[in-house]
C-alpha cells in the first residue's frame, strides 16, 4: 500500500517499521497535508502557513504583528552576523561564498554517508574540521548564527530534494517519528500539528505541521533568546514528558527533513517571535 | 559601556514615527536570582527624553514594569530630514542616545 | 539616512569610549528627576496621588486603549494609548492595576508630540490595564481586562 501520512494517521497504530524498506511517496504526503489543512481552514492561503498559529487567532496576531514590526531579535541577528564574519573563511570554505543561500540548502541527504545533515550540526563540523570549538548545538552562539542565516535567506522558498531512494527512506524515517505516539502522554507529534493544529492545548494554540521550517530559529518571548528548530524538539518533548532525542541525531535529522519537505514551497521568514 | 538603542523614524502625512528598542534587562531589584538566592540588583532605565529638530518634545519616566528590551513608539509631527535625538538614563547612571535624521 | 552618535561610533574603538563614556557617568551629569514615591507605590490610587496629585478620571472614549484581550506573555504585552484625537494632551501615564507596584510610565508630551505611545509592558497576572490621559489640565482614562495564562505546552 502506498505509505502516506494520512493514511498512516488514518489507521491511528504506531507503525513500527524498523528496518524494513517502505514504498513511500514524500511528494503525495506533501500533497495529502496541504488539502487536510486546506480543508480545516479553507480560508486560510497557502503561503500564510509560515505565520504559524498567528493564522488562526486575531488577538494572538495583533500581539505577535506589534513584536515583529520592531523586533527584538535584531540585536541576536546582529551578533550572528559578527560570529560568521569572525571566522567568514572557514565558513565560505563549507558553504561557499553566498551567504543567503547557506540556510536554504538544508537540510540535505548527503548521499556518500547516507544520512541527513542540517544547518546548525554542519556549523559545528565546520568548525571542528577547521579547529574550532564547536558551540552548543542549539542555542547561544549556534542559535545567532542561525538566526543571521534564516534572515539573510528570507524570501527564498524551502526546496528539499529527495534524490535517491535512500533519501526517501530518511523521510519515510522522519514520518515514522512524526506518527509514533510516545512519552508518558502517549502523543505523537501528528497529534498536535495536524489532527489538532489550530486547537487549544490550554491556552496555547497548536500549531500546524505546515510551514514549521519557516520561522526557525524561533525568538522565544518565554526566554528572550533565539532556538534552533531541533532545540524546539527537546523542548516540546520534554513538555509531552517524553525523554529527548538527542540533537543532530538520527532521529531529529530525519525528522527535520522530513518536516522540511514538507514545508517544501513555502517561504523562509527565520528567526521569527514566538510565546 | 554605554546603553544601545536602535532607532526608526520617518514620516508620513506630517507626523513622524518614532521608535526605540532598547537593549537593556529592567531589573526591578526585587526579581531573584535561583543560582545565588539574591536578587538581581535593580537596573533600569529610568528616564527617557526625545527631542525633534531642537525641541525636547517627549520626557518619561519608566519603571520595571516597562518590559526588558523596551520598545517605545512616539508620535511628533515633524519633517523628513529633521534630526532626532532619543536619549537615556537607568538608576545606576548608565546613559545611552541615539541621534539620526527622519526619513 | 541614519547619523550615529558621537558616542556610538566611538564604542567601536573600545578603550576610547571607555574614556569618552566614563565622562557621562559622573553624578552631576546624571539625570532628570525620577518619582520614586508614585513607582514603589504598591497601589494604584497611591501611585496616581504621587505622579498626577489625584486619582480623579472621568472614563473617555476618546482614550483609545489597544491591548490584547489575552496576553500571549505577560512579560512582553504590547499595549497602545492613543489619544491624538484630543486637544491638548499633556501627558499619557499607563498603570497595570494589579502588579505589585501598579504604575508603569509615564510619557509628557510637548510641542509637536502627540498623545501617543505605544510600547510593550510586563503583567504578572490578569488584570485591568489602565491608560490615563492629562488633557487640559483634567484626567481621562480608558481601561481593559488583560487575561495572563499559563500556557499548555510552549514550557
Amino acid at each position: 500500500m502506498k505509505k502516506t501520512l494520512l493514511s498512516a494517521l488514518a489507521l491511528g497504530v504506531a507503525v513500527g517499521f524498523s528496518s524494513q524498506v517502505v514504498a513511500v511517496d514524500p511528494e503525495q504526503s506533501r500533497l495529502d497535508l496541504i488539502e487536510y489543512f486546506k480543508a480545516k481552514t479553507p480560508d486560510r492561503p497557502f503561503e500564510d502557513y509560515i505565520n504559524g498559529i498567528y493564522g488562526y487567532d486575531d488577538d494572538r496576531k495583533a500581539q505577535w504583528e506589534m513584536n515583529e514590526e520592531f523586533p527584538p531579535y535584531l540585536d541576536a541577528v546582529d551578533e550572528g552576523k559578527k560570529l560568521y564574519e569572525k571566522d567568514l573563511a572557514v565558513y565560505q570554505k563549507c558553504f561557499g561564498d553566498d551567504v543567503t543561500k547557506v540556510r536554504s540548502s538544508f537540510p540535505r541527504f548527503n548521499e556518500e554517508t547516507k544520512k541527513v545533515e542540517v544547518l546548525e550540526q554542519m556549523i559545528n563540523k565546520c568548525r571542528a574540521d577547521a579547529g574550532l570549538k564547536e558551540y552548543h548545538k542549539t542555542k547561544k552562539e549556534m542559535a545567532k548564527l542561525s538566526g543571521y542565516l534564516a534572515y539573510e535567506a528570507r524570501g527564498q522558498k524551502i526546496d528539499v530534494q529527495l534524490n535517491s531512494e535512500a533519501a526517501k527512506q530518511a523521510f519515510a524515517a522522519g514520518e515514522r517519528f512524526f506518527v509514533e505516539p510516545r512519552g508518558q502522554l502517549g502523543l505523537a507529534c501528528a497529534s498536535c500539528h495536524v489532527y489538532n493544529a489550530s486547537r487549544k492545548a490550554r491556552s496555547d494554540i497548536l500549531s500546524p505541521l505546515l510551514g514549521h521550517n519557516s520561522h526557525f530559529p524561533a525568538w522565544r518571548l518565554k526566554s528572550a533568546s533565539l532556538v534552533t528548530l531541533q532545540g524546539r524538539y527537546t523542548g516540546c518533548q520534554k513538555n509531552m514528558r517524553a525523554t529527548p532525542s538527542p540533537a543532530h541525531g538520527e532521529d531529529y535529522n530525519n525528522l527535520e527533513l522530513f518536516t522540511a519537505y514538507m514545508s517544501n514551497g513555502l517561504e523562509i521568514n527565520g528567526p521569527s517571535v514566538r510565546q | 559601556m554605554a546603553i544601545n538603542l536602535r532607532t526608526r523614524g520617518s514620516v508620513k502625512g506630517g507626523v513622524a514615527e518614532i521608535k526605540s528598542l532598547i537593549r537593556h534587562p529592567m531589573e526591578s531589584g526585587a526579581r531573584m536570582d535561583q543560582s545565588t538566592g539574591k536578587p538581581f540588583p535593580m537596573k533600569l532605565i529610568t528616564n527617557v527624553e526625545v527631542t525633534v529638530a531642537g525641541k525636547k518634545v517627549v520626557d518619561a519616566q519608566w519603571s520595571a514594569n516597562v518590559s526588558a528590551n523596551p520598545y517605545m513608539h512616539v508620535n511628533v509631527a515633524a519633517n523628513s530630514g529633521d534630526e532626532v535625538t532619543i536619549s537615556v538614563v537607568d538608576n545606576t547612571g548608565e546613559k545611552g542616545s541615539e541621534t539620526f535624521n527622519l526619513r | 539616512m541614519k547619523r550615529r552618535s558621537f558616542l556610538k561610533a566611538t564604542l567601536a574603538t573600545g578603550a576610547a569610549s571607555v574614556a569618552v563614556s566614563a565622562g557621562l557617568l559622573t553624578p552631576s551629569t546624571v539625570l532628570a528627576s525620577w518619582n520614586k514615591e508614585a513607582f514603589e507605590a504598591k497601589k494604584m490610587e497611591d501611585g496616581l496621588k504621587a505622579l498626577l496629585g489625584t486619582t480623579d478620571a472621568a472614563d473617555s472614549a476618546d482614550v483609545k486603549l489597544t491591548a490584547p484581550a489575552i496576553a500571549e506573555n505577560g512579560a512582553v504585552t504590547p499595549v497602545t494609548v492613543d489619544a491624538s484625537g484630543m486637544k491638548g494632551v499633556e501627558s499619557i501615564v499607563i498603570v497595570a492595576s494589579a502588579n505589585p507596584t501598579p504604575l508603569v510610565c509615564e510619557y509628557k508630551f510637548s510641542g509637536a508630540a502627540q498623545g501617543f505611545v505605544s510600547t510593550r509592558i510586563r503583567l504578572g497576572s490578569t488584570q485591568q490595564v489602565v491608560g490615563i490621559v492629562k488633557a487640559g489640565g483634567k484626567l481621562y482614562k480608558a481601561q481593559q481586562e488583560v487575561r495572563v495564562t499559563i500556557g499548555g505546552c510552549g514550557g
